[in-house]
C-alpha cells in the first residue's frame, strides 16, 4: 500500500457545496453581529425519543418528514455517515455500555441507515475513524459488541458499506478539501477517499459535554474525520504514515508540524491552546466537507466530559434532534443541553473554549441564532435536558452540580481527546 | 520436569503504565513462555524459573500472587523465589512479611484445589504456527505475547511438529516464519485451508499457496484469494512489528471468533480454555493493575465478560472469596456476566 498526499487535489468531480447552503462571499467582511443575522438557516426537528430500541425508528422518520423529508437530498446517492466512536470501544464507565454514553447507539445508526435506504438512497457508507487502528471498521464494531450485520439488514435496498477513515483505506489517494475563505487553522485538509466519493454526507453524532470544545454534537462529530495517519501522533514528517498510530493531540496542541506533503497550519505562531485550536479545527472541516444532514443521538448520554468519569456521568435527556443545517442542528441541540447557543468563550459551555458555534457560524456554514431558527416537532423549552445540572456535584451524586461552578475563569483546557 | 526462564512477570501499580484513552496498556506475563514450552515439550510439567526484581521497593503481595497465578492460569508452576528484603523479614518474623507469604502460600493451595483446570486446553480461533527460534524468534514469541495481550485467543502449533498438529475446530492458521516449510510440511496448512480454514501467509511464503480468484480483503496489506473452500492472505509486504502483524491477524480473522469478549479489561490477560473431552469452560483473568485502573473514576475492576457459546451456570472463583453463581444481565440480545471487585485473579468456570 501506498499512501501518499496529492498536492492541489480540489474536488470538482461533484460541488461540494452543493446543497450545503453555504454563502461565503462577504461573510468575513460582515461585524460580528451580522454573521448570525446572514449565515443560512434551515429547520430543526426536535423530539423526546424516551429509550433505545423499537422508537427510534418511527420518531426518526417522523423528523426527518418535518425538515421536508429526505427523498430529494438521497435518492440514487450515495450517502456517506459519519459516526461518532471515540475512543477505546470495550471501556465502559462501570457496566455501562459505551453506546450509552459515548458513542453513537447502533440503533439510531441502524434506523438512520434504515430511512435512508426507504427514501432510496443507492449506497450507504458507514464512517469512522477508529484510533490507533488501521483495521476494518467492522471490527472496531465487534470489540464494541455490535454486530455490523445489524447495519446492513437495516436497509431495504441500499449497499451498506464500511470505511476505516483513519488512513488511506480503501483509497489510493487522499483528497485535498480546501476551507472555503482561507481556513481557520489550515487552508486545506487531506481526508480519506470516502469523504469525496459521495453524494450526501451525514454528521451523525452524540449529544454530550467535551472537556476540550464544550460540547459534543454533529459539528464536532467532524473532527474525526481527519485521518492520524496525517493528523495524528506520530505522523511522518514528510508524508502520511501507512497506519494511524495514537490520537489527534499533533491538532490538539501544534507541538510539531503535520507531514509537509499536506497543506500546513496558517499561522504556526498562532496559540496552542487547544480550546483555541480545536474549534477553529472543527469549523474549518464542516466548511470544507458541508454536511447534507446531522443527526444528534441525545436519548442517553453522558456530563462532564468524554472519560471523564463514572457511571455517576450517565444521563438520560431522552432527545433527538435532527436538522439539515449543521449549525442550526448544533444551537438547537445545545439549546436542549441547556446552554445558549450565542455564548462565546467564557461562557458556559464554552468556559475554556471558542465557541465551535460561533466559529462555524462565521464561516457562513449557518446561523445559531434561535430566533432565525424553526424549530420543529417539540419545544426546546419542554423537552430540554440540563446537563451541568444533571452533573454530580463535590459529594459524587448526580444533579448535585452546584451552579456557581459553571462560572470557571477561561483558561487552558484539560487534556482532552478526539 | 520442564523449567523455562522468563522474565519476572506482574507490573502491579508501580511498574503497570495505564496510557491513557489512545494508547494501551503495557502488560508483562510469562504466561505466553509457559504455553510455548508446552508446545515443545507436550505432556511435561512446566515450571517457571525467574528472580523477582531486587528494587529499591520490594514486589507487594499482589505482586508475588501475579507470579504465582499468571503461571498457574496456563498449568504451570512458578518455583517461588523471594526477594531478599521479603526474606530477611520473614527470617525476622515481620508480621506484614508473614501476612505475604501466608498469601503466597493460599494462592498456590487455591490453584492445588483446582487441580482439574490445569488439564483444560487453551482453545481460541487462530493457530500460530512458528519454530519459535534462531531467526524466528523473536517474531515468532512477540506474537504470541502481543496476541493475547490483544485478546486474540490462539493454539501453538510448534513446526517442528506441524505435520502431526491438530488444526481441527480452528478458523484460521498463520504461518509466522520467513522460511519456507519442506515440501512435506506444506500439506499440512494446505490441506487446512482446501478443507475452509484461513491461511496466513508471509510474502516470502506466498509462492507455496497460491490461491485462485482474488477476493476483496479489508486488512490492508493483504492479498486475499480463494483457497479450495477456504482462503490464503497472502501478505504483500514484510511484516516487521509484531505488534501489527497482531492486530492484522485479529483483523483476519475477525472478532466475531473470540470466545469471550470482555469489557474494561485492558490491564487483565484472559485465558479461554475447555475441559478435555468435554464442554464445560474456563475463562481465567489475570489483573496486571494491581489496583485502581481508573484512579480518576475511583473505581476498579468493573470487567463485563460476554460469550457466546451455550451454558447452563457460571460460578465465579476469586482468590480470597467463596465460589459465587454468577446472574446474567441481558444488554440487547446478548447475555453478559458483571464481575464483582476482585484484586488479582478471577476465573469463570461456565458449565454447559
Amino acid at each position: 500500500m501506498t499512501a501518499m498526499a496529492h498536492r492541489g487535489e480540489i474536488p470538482t468531480r461533484r460541488s461540494l457545496l452543493k446543497n450545503s447552503g453555504l454563502v461565503m462571499a462577504g461573510a468575513a467582511l460582515l461585524p460580528r453581529t451580522a454573521w448570525s443575522a446572514t449565515a443560512p438557516s434551515a429547520p430543526v426537528a426536535l423530539a423526546r425519543c424516551d429509550s433505545y430500541g423499537a422508537g427510534v425508528l418511527p420518531t426518526l422518520g417522523k423528523m426527518f418528514d418535518q425538515i421536508g423529508g429526505i427523498g430529494s437530498l438521497v435518492k440514487g446517492k450515495t450517502v456517506a455517515v459519519k459516526v461518532n466512536m471515540t475512543g477505546n470501544p470495550d471501556i465502559r464507565a462501570g457496566f455501562i455500555p459505551i453506546e450509552r454514553m459515548t458513542f453513537t447507539h447502533p440503533d439510531v445508526i441502524a434506523a438512520t441507515v434504515h430511512l435512508l435506504s426507504a427514501a432510496g438512497a443507492s449506497r450507504i457508507r458507514i464512517l469512522e475513524s477508529p484510533q490507533r487502528s488501521a483495521g476494518p471498521l467492522e471490527e472496531f464494531f465487534i470489540t464494541a459488541g455490535w454486530d455490523p450485520n445489524d447495519f446492513i439488514r437495516a436497509s431495504t435496498g441500499a449497499k451498506v458499506e464500511f470505511e476505516n477513515t483513519n488512513f488511506l483505506g480503501f483509497g489510493n489517494k487522499y483528497i485535498r478539501f480546501p476551507v472555503p475563505k482561507g481556513g481557520l487553522l489550515f487552508p486545506a485538509y487531506d481526508l480519506n477517499h470516502s469523504y469525496y466519493d459521495c453524494d450526501v454526507f451525514v454528521s451523525l453524532g452524540k449529544m454530550k459535554e467535551h472537556r476540550t470544545a464544550g460540547i459534543t454534537l454533529a459539528i464536532k462529530n467532524c473532527f474525526g474525520i481527519i485521518p492520524c495517519t496525517i493528523y495524528g501522533d506520530n505522523a511522518p514528517v514528510d508524508e502520511p504514515g501507512l497506519v494511524p498510530q495514537g490520537g489527534r493531540m499533533l491538532i490538539h496542541n501544534g507541538n510539531r508540524a503535520i507531514p509537509k506533503s499536506s497543506p500546513q497550519e496558517l499561522d504556526p505562531k498562532s496559540s496552542r491552546d487547544e480550546g483555541y485550536r480545536i474549534p477553529r479545527c472543527i469549523a474549518d472541516l464542516v466548511a470544507a466537507r458541508p454536511v447534507h444532514l446531522s443527526v444528534i443521538d441525545g436519548i442517553e448520554s453522558m456530563n462532564g466530559g468524554e472519560n471523564s468519569g463514572g457511571p455517576e456521568n450517565y444521563v438520560k435527556p431522552h432527545l433527538l434532534v435532527a436538522g439539515k443545517n449543521v449549525v442550526c442542528t448544533d444551537a438547537v441541540g445545545a439549546a436542549a443541553m441547556g446552554f445558549d447557543p450565542m455564548a462565546d468563550r467564557g461562557a458556559t459551555p464554552f468556559e475554556r473554549c471558542d465557541s465551535t458555534l460561533h466559529l462555524a457560524e462565521r464561516l457562513g456554514v449557518g446561523t445559531r441564532d434561535l430566533k432565525r431558527i424553526e424549530v420543529v416537532g417539540a419545544k426546546i423549552s419542554e423537552v430540554a435536558f440540563d446537563f451541568r445540572k444533571s452533573r454530580p456535584g463535590p459529594d459524587g451524586k448526580p444533579g448535585g452540580w452546584p451552579e456557581k461552578l459553571n462560572r470557571v475563569r477561561p483558561g487552558r483546557g484539560a487534556p482532552g481527546r478526539g | 520436569m520442564y523449567p523455562y526462564a522468563g522474565p519476572p512477570p506482574g507490573r502491579t501499580q508501580s511498574w503497570f503504565r495505564f496510557s491513557g484513552p489512545t494508547g494501551a496498556p503495557w502488560i508483562d506475563s510469562n504466561s505466553w513462555v509457559a504455553r510455548l514450552a508446552a508446545a515443545h515439550a507436550p505432556g511435561k510439567q512446566i515450571w517457571l524459573a525467574f528472580e523477582p526484581p531486587q528494587e529499591e521497593q520490594s514486589p507487594n503481595e499482589a505482586a508475588y500472587k501475579v507470579a504465582v497465578v499468571d503461571a498457574a492460569a496456563v498449568g504451570a508452576w512458578w518455583i517461588l523465589s523471594l526477594d531478599e528484603k521479603l526474606s530477611q523479614a520473614l527470617a525476622a518474623g515481620n508480621a506484614e512479611a508473614a501476612k505475604t507469604w501466608r498469601g503466597i502460600l493460599d494462592t498456590v493451595a487455591f490453584f492445588e484445589t483446582h487441580s482439574a483446570w490445569r488439564g483444560y486446553v487453551h482453545q481460541g480461533p487462530l493457530a500460530i504456527i512458528s519454530t519459535f527460534a534462531g531467526d524466528n524468534e523473536f517474531m515468532g514469541t512477540e506474537l504470541l505475547n502481543l496476541a493475547a495481550r490483544g485478546n486474540l485467543q490462539y493454539r501453538i502449533v510448534d513446526r517442528l511438529h506441524v505435520a502431526s498438529a491438530d488444526l481441527t475446530g480452528l478458523r484460521a492458521a498463520l504461518w509466522v516464519d520467513s522460511d519456507p516449510p519442506a515440501a512435506d510440511v506444506v500439506a499440512k496448512p494446505a490441506g487446512f485451508a482446501r478443507r475452509g480454514g484461513l491461511l496466513i501467509v508471509p510474502h516470502t511464503v506466498a509462492r507455496l499457496f497460491k490461491g485462485e480468484g482474488a477476493l476483496d480483503c479489508a486488512v490492508p496489506g493483504y492479498d486475499l484469494r480463494t483457497f479450495g473452500k477456504g482462503t490464503v492472505a497472502a501478505a504483500t509486504r514484510d511484516w516487521a512489528d509484531p505488534y501489527f502483524l497482531a492486530a492484522d491477524a485479529h483483523d483476519l480473522v475477525s472478532r466475531r471468533y473470540d470466545p469471550i469478549r470482555i469489557f474494561n479489561g485492558p490491564s487483565y490477560w484472559t485465558h479461554y480454555s475447555v475441559a478435555p473431552g468435554g464442554n464445560d469452560r474456563l475463562i481465567q483473568l489475570v489483573s496486571f493493575a494491581g489496583g485502581s485502573r481508573f484512579p480518576r473514576m475511583g473505581r476498579s475492576n468493573d470487567v463485563t465478560v460476554r460469550f457466546p457459546a451455550r451454558h447452563s451456570s457460571v460460578t465465579l472463583h476469586r482468590l480470597d472469596s467463596s465460589p459465587e453463581a454468577l446472574r446474567p444481565v441481558k444488554d440487547g440480545d446478548h447475555i453478559e456476566y458483571q464481575l464483582p471487585q476482585f484484586a488479582v485473579y478471577a476465573a469463570l468456570e461456565v458449565k454447559a
